[in-house]
Order: structure tokens, then sequence, then C-alpha cells
């Protein structure tokens, strides 16, 4: 039983992160207002889950300005990438099962 | 009794979940992830509704122009050798006229559910999904409509119809990567038709009925019951 538990990455352990780790799977830039509707969270919630992910260099996050507006854009790093793969396939082993 | 105390578990566990967002189960995690991708990447707003509607209008388009032929006295398998006097430009004038108001009417209804669409399910229309779709199908339909006015430019009559189905499989093949994922299978089966009336460009019209009318339809309805859209 303890191995199980083992294979799932805490870091996804919310419903959060593996929304933003499901978008950025997929897309390969989003950004900040583009998350944020997507995920229909408010900002603290969303910015405490990515600056979690960016520690673990699992998001890799980038910060540009339009014109004089910021602008914060999101991509998965190789490392994030391999990591959330690991994690799918952990969950489907423990669905057949 | 027993019914009531599994609702209260359910909904204390959904509350508990939805506030601490943590402890998903895997199928549910699995789950979210799947629409998570989805709803990011490709576009959903597409309705079935909108491709039976092209597909009726193609039809009685097609329809109108063989009975407009044949008021003439001709058939489709005579547009390649229709003489060059005034009837037979009045012919040829016709027709173009009549394709025209058959893209322009099925375009304008498909964008039209596509909006109604994307306001119900709250889709954003600027996406980076729609940027990406809507590139993905104006181009090669612009390159293929410019190609297809070359086409007639040169008397090229009977080759038209195979070149528009042609282009219209090569793009919803492609573009079927930002939507549901039975478009591919839509275009390939329109790329098959174009080859086809290569061969046989007398079946022309009749080929472009079953591409553009049929297939809208079948498709559409598939989508409609698949999707219920």
């Amino acid at each position: 039983m303890k191995s199980y538990i083992e294979g799932l990455n805490k870091a996804f352990d919310s419903r959060i992160r593996l929304g933003i780790m499901s978008i950025l799977m997929v897309n390969d830039t989003v950004d900040y207002n583009r998350m944020k509707e997507l995920l229909d969270v408010t900002d603290g919630n969303l910015a405490s889950h990515i600056a979690a992910l960016e520690k673990l260099e699992y998001v890799l996050v980038e910060k540009t300005f339009v014109g004089k507006k910021p602008r914060t854009t999101y991509k998965i790093s190789t490392l994030g990438k391999s990591e959330f793969k690991k994690h799918i396939k952990f969950l489907e082993k423990l669905i057949h099962k | 009794m027993e019914c009531k105390k599994n609702d209260l578990t359910l909904y204390l566990k959904v509350l508990y979940t939805m506030n601490h967002n943590e402890k998903i189960d895997p199928l549910e995690s699995i789950l979210l992830i799947k629409n998570m991708m989805m709803k990011s990447s490709k576009i959903n707003s597409l309705s079935g509704r909108s491709s039976i509607l092209a597909g009726c209008i193609a039809a009685v388009g097609a329809g109108v122009a063989a009975y407009y032929l044949h008021l003439h006295g001709f058939q489709y398998k005579d547009i390649q050798s229709i003489p060059n006097d005034e009837t037979g430009t009045r012919i040829i004038k016709f027709l173009i006229v009549d394709a025209l108001l058959i893209m322009i009417l099925a375009v304008s209804g498909g964008l039209y559910f596509t909006y109604k669409k994307s306001q119900e399910i709250g889709e954003n229309i600027k996406s980076t999904a729609m940027t990406n779709f809507a590139k993905s199908l104006i181009i090669p339909l612009l390159a293929g409509g410019v190609f297809c006015l070359a086409l007639l430019w040169h008397g090229h009559f009977y080759y038209v119809a195979p070149m528009t189905l042609l282009v219209y499989g090569f793009t919803m093949f492609h573009a079927s990567h930002y939507t549901y994922k039975e478009v591919s299978s839509m275009g390939i089966l329109f790329m098959a038709l174009a080859v086809l009336n290569a061969f046989q460009l007398q079946w022309g019209l009749w080929i472009w009925i079953l591409g553009f009318g049929f297939l809208h339809i079948l498709y559409g309805f598939i989508i409609y019951k698949k999707y219920n859209t």
C-alpha cells in the first residue's frame, strides 16, 4: 500500500495544480488572464499555487511588458512535463487496479 | 434513510474537496486533467446544427444549379463544352453566383451558431485555441478559393468541384487538431470524394452534393448526438 502513495507526486495534490499542469501540457504558453479564466480561481489562489510549482521548477514564469501593462506568461519545464507524465501514468495504474 | 445519509456524506465530501482542493481520487484527477486539456486547447463551440444547416444549403444550392442547367437544356456533364455565346456566359455567371451564395450562407450560418454556442458555454472567442483554429481554416480555404477562381478564369469548369472538395478535405483534416476528432475522418472522406471526382469528372455535381451536402448533414448529426450541441 505504501508504494502506491509514494508514486503520487505531492506537488500535484490539488485540483488547481492539476489544472495548471494540464493546461500547460497542451499549450506552449499561457498568460495569467487566460489561466485564471480557465481555472475559474481568485488571484491569490492562483498565485500561490503557481509559486509552489515554480519553486519546484515545474513551471517557468516569464514577466514582460506590453506597452505599459505587465504581462505574465507561464510555460511548462522539461522536468515538469516528465513529472506530470509520471503522475498521470500512476493515476491510470491506480484506476486499472 | 440510508439514501439520505449517503447524499449528505457525498455533499460534505464535495464541499470538503472544493474548499481544500485536496485528496481527490485518481479517477476524478484523470477526468479533471482530460477536461482541462480539452477545454484549454480545443474548440467546443462548433455545433452539429451549423454543419447540418451548411449541408442543407449546399444540397439546395446544387439542386438549383442542376435545375437551371436543365432549364437551358444542359446537364452538368456538358459544362465543359458549354457554347461560348450569350446563353453559355449567362449559365456560367449564374453558377458562380449560386456557388458564392451557398458559401456566404453556409459560412454565416456556421459563424452564427458558433458565436451563440460560445456565449452559452462561456468559451472565449478570442482564445489562442480559437485563433489557431480560425487560422487553420481561413488560410488554406482562401488559397483554395483563389485557385478555383483561376480554374474558372481558364475555363476549366470541370475541375472546380474536385478542387473545392480537395481543399475542404485538407482543411478539415488539419483543423480537426483544434476541435472534435470526428472532423478528421470527415476531412479524409472529402479527400476521397475529390480523388474519385478527379477520375470521373462528369459526376462532379453529384459527388459535390454527396460531400458538401450529405457528409455535412451526417457529421452534423454525429456531433449533435455525441456532444449534444
